[in-house]
């Protein structure tokens, strides 16, 4: 990029410019020897265990238990996803996960993004102390609560519903949500909600008309956080909901490994898959908007 | 186009007073300068009367109408914000047109876009967005859209401290010529004095919450009410010299050699020891102390290029100024009325 503006700031007579250029160059090099490295490190960890889940996903159970392991299936076979479908509830795991994912996501944002814009906005009483505690509730970890949790669960009648699951992974993502969406807010000039007000909007529609499109980078990437926590939630799952048909992804599955033995690793690979699908569409879906949220963490007014 | 009255409004911030019982009125058509020092309670009193902030004590009254706890939107006022709060994820043709479609608009909304953008001149670059203009573009933008929906007072808060200082000048120029095309009420809060100046058919000058003087731009800098207007107004201040529970005051450029003046003007004459010169192309600029008759204090003389001798650094010359522009101010800092002038020119003579 810079090699030849370097050797150009360099260009004394003599030698003294060829040898900034071959600085530069090494130094080129090297730093794209050590990204692609990183890269190349971070691909194998997280990517060969997909490509593996993936591949077997097709692999007859013969195959699977073959020995020395063949990288790809000999013959292709959809039986796992086939099965999957018509001999377990796999079908109703997915559509209860999407559910509790979908539901917690959208109260946390409606709930956290609401709460956040107020502490973000106007100034009351017991304000600090009640952004601290939000964020002390973060702090605990789901095991202190699950208990107290399934109490309160039971006594509200609750327990074994979907609506348990949602209430809990909410509250679990709202504190995050709130601290990440209120220093969003606060990078949000107030002048342009004040303008807003002025040109003729109530405070409601100068929230809804300006601040809430700028924010609309955060709020995906909270609603990324907080549909991948609750997505891959289990313990709440697997004290508040015990009936086969208010089951979600990661306790269905997870029933599946046995104490003694796996009823099926075809089906639970082509499962795995399944699971991982919604996710990946879903980051796809609002990767761009995810990168900027993460990285600006605000946007400027002007 | 409306009135705008100010009766006894007092701001606090818990125990702060920001605000203490200012009354002021804009006048109808007028360009009025809300004019201090930062923290002097201007923008706090600007924001109150766009309704952006509830006043503790007192009333705004826009049009004949109490206006103290409308709805800004309720108001008909047009802001432009010191940030210009453009709306960054509009087009320029999309801001302009904001406040017409919020207000649910019934007419041609297209044509009142275009016509608002061709007064400020940016009808070209209706398609971008706020942050691919330069800061004079996106100044006119703002004020295309605060003038989109024709409201009958106009409130500015520092619109042009944004700007490099070629482009202010010029800015300020085209604001002037525009407020006195439209002809509404406007209301301007700035810290510099010369914007202040040369803008304003009225200057309200604020410091610590309080109204200082309120007058035009010509009494302003002629008869400063108290000391602290003769020092905030003009370039360099005026001279304030202390002198027994007396503050005497003469601006720079009135402070000449004698020689400049004619000999049978009724002057005043003391004694000037120039320690640095300041040159300034068009003027220069003596830093010195006055003696003789007056205490020895620090003192400032402005001389235009057309006095061709200058006195040496380190040389005392004889300076004088006319006897009618001094100025007067009592223990307390406040100017001496007109009546009681005589009397103490009599004093400075004796």
């Amino acid at each position: 990029m810079s090699t030849t503006e370097l050797s150009l700031a360099g260009s004394q007579p003599g030698g003294l410019g060829r040898y900034n250029r071959q600085a530069a160059d090494l130094h080129y090099v090297t730093s794209r020897v050590m990204v692609y490295l990183l890269a190349f490190t971070a691909v194998s960890v997280i990517g060969f265990p997909l490509f593996w889940m993936v591949i077997c996903s097709f692999k007859t159970s013969t195959e699977l238990y073959q020995f020395p392991p063949a990288f790809l299936p000999h013959d292709w076979t959809l039986t796992n996803y086939r099965d999957l479908f018509i001999q377990t509830n796999f079908p109703i795991y997915f559509v209860n996960s999407l559910v509790v994912a979908g539901g917690a996501t959208l109260l946390s944002l409606v709930v956290g993004g609401l709460g956040a814009y107020s502490l973000s906005r106007f100034k009351f009483a017991g304000m600090r102390t009640v952004s601290m505690l939000t964020l002390l509730c973060y702090m605990l970890p789901e095991v202190l609560l699950v208990i107290p949790l399934y109490l309160f669960v039971v006594d509200l009648g609750m327990a074994d519903t979907l609506i348990s699951l949602i209430i809990a992974n909410t509250a679990f993502t709202l504190p995050l949500t709130m601290w990440f969406m209120r220093s969003y807010f606060n990078a949000i000039p107030a002048s342009l909600e004040e303008s807003a007000m002025i040109d003729g909007c109530s405070r409601f529609q100068a929230m809804r008309k300006v601040t809430l499109p700028l924010a609309l980078p955060g709020l995906v990437s909270v609603g990324v956080f907080s549909f991948n926590h609750a997505w891959n939630e289990f313990l709440f799952a697997l004290v508040f909901t015990s009936s086969e048909t208010k089951k979600v992804l990661s306790l269905g599955l997870a029933t599946w490994i046995g104490q003694d033995n796996i009823y099926s690793w075809g089906m639970l690979l082509a499962g795995a898959v399944l699971v991982t699908i919604p996710v990946v569409l879903f980051y796809l879906l609002v990767q761009r908007r995810l990168v900027v949220g993460l990285s600006e963490g605000g946007v400027k007014g002007e | 186009m409306a009135l705008v009255e100010v009766k006894q409004i007092t701001k606090k911030f818990g125990a702060y007073s920001a605000i203490s019982n200012v009354s002021l009125t804009a006048q109808d058509g007028k360009f009025l300068i809300l004019l201090g020092p930062s923290g002097c309670g201007k923008t706090t009193l600007l924001r109150m009367i766009a309704g952006l902030e509830l006043p503790t004590y007192g009333d705004i009254v826009i049009g004949g109408k109490v206006a103290t706890r409308l709805h800004p939107k309720d108001r008909n006022i047009a802001m432009v914000f010191q940030n210009y709060a453009l709306y960054p994820h509009l087009t320029i043709y999309e801001n302009v047109a904001f406040p017409l479609r919020v207000r649910g608009f019934s007419g041609d909304i297209d044509k009142k876009v275009k016509w608002a953008t061709s007064l400020v001149g940016i009808e070209h670059l209706l398609e971008r967005k706020p942050r691919q203009m330069s800061g004079g573009e996106r100044q006119r933008t703002a004020l295309a859209r605060s003038l989109v929906r024709d409201p009958s007072v106009f409130l500015l808060d520092e619109p042009l401290s944004n700007l490099d200082a070629k482009l202010r000048h010029s800015a300020r120029e085209e604001l002037r010529q525009f407020q006195e095309r439209i002809g509404v009420t406007s209301i301007y809060v700035t810290h510099d004095q010369v914007e202040a100046m040369g803008l304003g058919d009225r200057i309200c000058v604020m410091q610590g919450g309080v109204v200082r003087q309120l007058g035009t731009p010509e009494e302003i800098y002629l008869n400063p009410a108290d000391t602290f207007v003769a020092s905030f107004i003009g370039s360099p201040p005026m001279n304030l010299i202390s002198d027994e529970g007396r503050t005497i005051g003469f601006r720079p450029e009135m402070f000449l050699p004698e020689s400049a003046f004619d000999p049978s003007e009724a002057l005043y004459r003391t004694e000037f020891t120039v320690q640095r010169i300041e040159y300034l192309g068009g003027d220069r600029i003596l830093y010195g102390m006055v003696g003789a008759s007056l205490p020895s204090s620090k003192a400032i003389a402005r001389l235009p290029a057309t006095i061709g001798t200058l006195p040496e650094v380190g040389t005392t010359a004889k300076f004088a100024m006319r006897l009618s522009d001094i100025r007067y101010f009592d223990g307390e800092g406040k100017a001496v009325e007109q009546s009681r002038r005589h009397e103490a020119r009599l004093v400075v003579n004796g």
